[in-house]
């Protein structure tokens, strides 16, 4: 046991906490006034991204990546947890070039990843129908093959940053009859497909600078060199990267947490009522302490788990607990940090209020509380405990 | 980063496990069950197991283990009902941080099992404020000069049913300087009052002591003071009842998940209802967290890193995680959860004891919400 850091992973975080404080911080006001920023500023915060080497931390070494490890992307998540989700595209979070890097020919590797490697193109998630949120079972897209294409009809919902996306990379079932195990594929479409159409705005309660939108395929041709790996190898490549996105949230909620806590105890200390500071008032102090106990409990979910991954052993459970708890963890945090602030918390001078909307989607997204409680519990039941692996 | 338990730590906590379940767990059933039970009896058990004395240096005959070590040892005995000790806590907490030469003169004993010793801190006027202490410690004033006498009552005090000796805190006479002595349990004006039962099934006794005498080699501690040895000691005790509350914990959380398996109701598994799930589940995270959190509290100690509030944190989370897993394993398994057939309200009513003892929970919220006005946050000596 040794909870020192390695050295480079000290010197990492340290990087993306500059980076964080200097260049997005900074920003966090006209991001959540505007629910976007100037396309030059994404420009030059992209570019210092890629320069630092932040941009593609995580992908494979070979194709120019960082290869850091679990516990690092937690960390660096940690630091990205400290400003507004809106600028999480910016450090570690190219979606989609893991899993090409992984699953997709040399040919998806070479006109997909690499771009998306250098920052000239991005890409999207596109799983979730009005019909399937957690089960996936009921996914009502289909794809047909014909020739040397699939013809793709159906829709999707909440597809955050399509607007921004070159491609997306699109869950469908190529065989329904075999199910959501053997089934479900996935491609990589350009928007520009004939028969792909953005659909309504989808205005959500929080998280400026993330836009979610409804897309429609009508008799939509992608050549069948843009099915990522094999037909039905959908579920592999979902849940290929289901303990990182965990993980990462996880280290995002902890960020999210520290950042909060550390405001709500420097206030405590600056605001008197009553001719004392009301850092004084033990209500204040156990709103702080509890909060202060539950980070350390997430940090240690967080940091047990990604070196669970690390080290190939067997964390489903650990994963969920991660993503069952940190949103929550961080929701109770930013909760008595508007508290102890008082109207201002509420107010939109601060950051706290537009954190509150933030966070509360992270109890949804990427598998819900629930579903994660029943993975936990089901894994239990069988008779595997976390401490026994 | 590593959480990997060393090799070596893992043997005795592979030890410790063999012993619960092998020794202990067989006799559990007769003590939920009210039988007669006298902790020293395990005592030749425990030493043969490897697992008596952990925080006791080699030398002395004791295991010599960091923190966590004793820990590992804690958290595999937390998963019994039955109230064991693995040697005379929390005063050997106290005494294993004494000079080398009070150590040397006081320990062997203790660890030989001839000798052990009550905790008396807690007085009518005092409790987790020790500066209410009304007991009264006068040096060289006894029938020689090299005696103390000692004047005072102490309450709540834990274990005087069985143990010899009592390690008594008092104030040196004239001054608000914490000292401590030990006194024979037979000594002439040191008489043992009234017994209560505490939640947890232990007795706990008044103590009167009148012009109570003892040598003066018997003052132990700091000679200006054991105030500080009062916080280790506290500070030891909150590590050790945290691993105790994450082994009650872990057993709470089998034993609810194997009924829930088991266990068929409205033609349909337990398992299989959400509502069971979500005990099982909210029950895992909590203990799972408490688990690393007091190893990483541990580890830091032995380290070298200020870990009190840190092992503060890790109690108020364990003991809460205890109490929850406990009380829902018992709606899990439902009447025969509140029986004395399994250990689980013996679990709850422990894990409600240990949200006070020691330190009360309370306390260790005000002193993590101190350190963090002072900047101290928890984690923050190695990851800032």
């Amino acid at each position: 046991m040794d909870l020192k850091l390695p050295y480079e992973l000290q010197g990492l975080r340290t990087l993306v906490r500059e980076f964080v404080n200097e260049q997005l911080v900074p920003l966090e006001d006209e991001l959540r006034d505007h629910d976007d920023l100037p396309a030059e500023t994404w420009e030059r915060l992209k570019n210092q991204s890629l320069e630092l080497g932040l941009y593609t931390l995580a992908e494979p070494e070979e194709y120019g990546g960082g290869g850091i490890n679990e516990l690092g992307q937690a960390l660096v998540a940690e630091e990205m947890g400290r400003v507004a989700i809106g600028f999480r595209h910016l450090v570690n979070h190219l979606v989609g070039a893991r899993v090409i890097y992984k699953f997709g020919s040399d040919y998806l590797r070479e006109n997909y990843g690499k771009p998306l490697m250098e920052g000239k193109k991005r890409a999207a998630w596109c799983v979730t129908e009005p019909s399937a949120g957690s089960d996936l079972s009921g996914i009502l897209t289909q794809a047909v093959r014909q020739g040397d294409y699939y013809i793709i009809n159906g829709m999707k919902h909440f597809m955050t940053d399509v607007d921004r996306a070159d491609f997306v990379l699109l869950a469908v079932y190529t065989n329904r009859a075999a199910g959501f195990r053997e089934g479900l594929s996935f491609f990589v479409v350009d928007k520009n497909t004939p028969g792909f159409k953005i659909g309504r705005h989808q205005r959500t309660m929080g998280r400026e600078g993330l836009h979610s939108f409804e897309l429609y395929f009508d008799d939509m041709k992608v050549p069948a060199a843009n099915l990522i790996g094999a037909e039905g190898m959908g579920r592999k490549v979902l849940f290929d990267q289901v303990h990182h996105f965990r993980l990462e949230l996880g280290g995002t909620c902890c960020g999210t947490a520290r950042r909060f806590i550390n405001m709500a105890a420097e206030y405590a200390q600056q605001r008197v009522q009553f001719k004392r500071p009301i850092s004084e008032f033990q209500a204040i102090q156990w709103m702080l302490a509890d909060a202060e106990i539950d980070l350390y409990a997430t940090r240690m979910l967080v940091y047990s788990t990604a070196c669970k991954v690390d080290n190939k052993v067997a964390a489903d459970t650990d994963t969920a607990m991660v993503k069952a708890y940190a949103p929550e963890m961080a929701g109770r945090a930013v909760d008595s940090c508007m508290q102890i602030h008082g109207a201002v918390g509420y107010e939109r001078e601060l950051q706290i209020e537009a954190v509150y909307r933030a966070l509360r989607v992270l109890r949804i997204a990427e598998g819900s509380a629930e579903i994660n409680r029943g993975i936990i519990a089901r894994n239990l039941i069988k008779g595997t405990m976390p401490w026994d692996a | 980063m590593d959480f990997t338990i060393p090799e070596e730590l893992k043997v005795i906590q592979a030890k410790a496990a063999t012993y619960v379940g092998k020794e202990l767990l067989p006799l559990e059933k007769e003590y939920l069950r009210g039988q007669a039970y006298d902790p020293r009896t395990l005592v030749p058990g425990l030493k043969a197991a490897g697992l008596w004395a952990p925080a006791v240096p080699v030398n002395l005959g004791g295991l010599g283990l960091s923190l966590l070590g004793q820990v590992l040892i804690e958290e595999e005995i937390g998963r019994t009902a039955l109230p064991v000790s693995i040697c005379n806590e929390p005063a050997i907490c106290f005494l294993t941080q004494c000079s080398t030469t009070q150590r040397d003169a006081l320990l062997p004993a203790i660890v030989a099992g001839d000798s052990s010793v009550s905790y008396a801190l807690t007085e009518p006027t005092a409790g987790s404020d020790y500066a209410g202490i009304e007991t009264v410690i006068t040096v060289g004033e006894g029938a020689t000069e090299d005696q103390v006498v000692v004047d005072g009552v102490k309450n709540l005090v834990v274990g005087l049913d069985y143990t010899d000796r009592i390690l008594v805190v008092g104030k040196k006479a004239g001054t608000d300087t914490l000292i401590a002595c030990l006194m024979d349990k037979k000594s002439p004006g040191v008489s043992i009052g009234r017994g209560v039962e505490l939640l947890d099934g232990t007795n706990a006794f008044e103590l009167t002591i009148t012009r109570g005498q003892a040598p003066a080699s018997n003052l132990v501690g700091p000679s200006n003071g054991v105030s500080q040895l009062l916080l280790k000691t506290s500070l030891h005790w909150n590590a050790r009842l945290a691993a105790k509350a994450v082994g009650m914990g872990k057993r709470a959380v089998e034993t609810g998940a194997e009924w829930a398996a088991q266990r068929r109701t409205f033609g349909d598994k337990l398992g299989n209802n959400e509502a069971i799930q979500f005990k099982i589940a909210d029950s895992t995270i909590a203990v799972s967290a408490a688990q690393y959190m007091v190893y990483t509290a541990a580890w830091l100690a032995d380290n070298g890193h200020d870990a009190e509030r840190e092992i503060g944190a890790a109690k108020v989370f364990a003991v809460q995680a205890a109490l929850r897993s406990a009380d829902d394993a018992m709606q899990i398994r439902g009447g025969l959860g509140v029986s004395s057939d399994l250990p689980l309200a013996t679990f709850y009513r422990r894990a409600r004891q240990f949200q006070l003892e020691s330190v009360p929970n309370e306390l260790l919220k005000r002193s993590i919400a101190s350190g963090m006005y002072g900047g101290k946050y928890l984690l923050g000596s190695v990851l800032s």
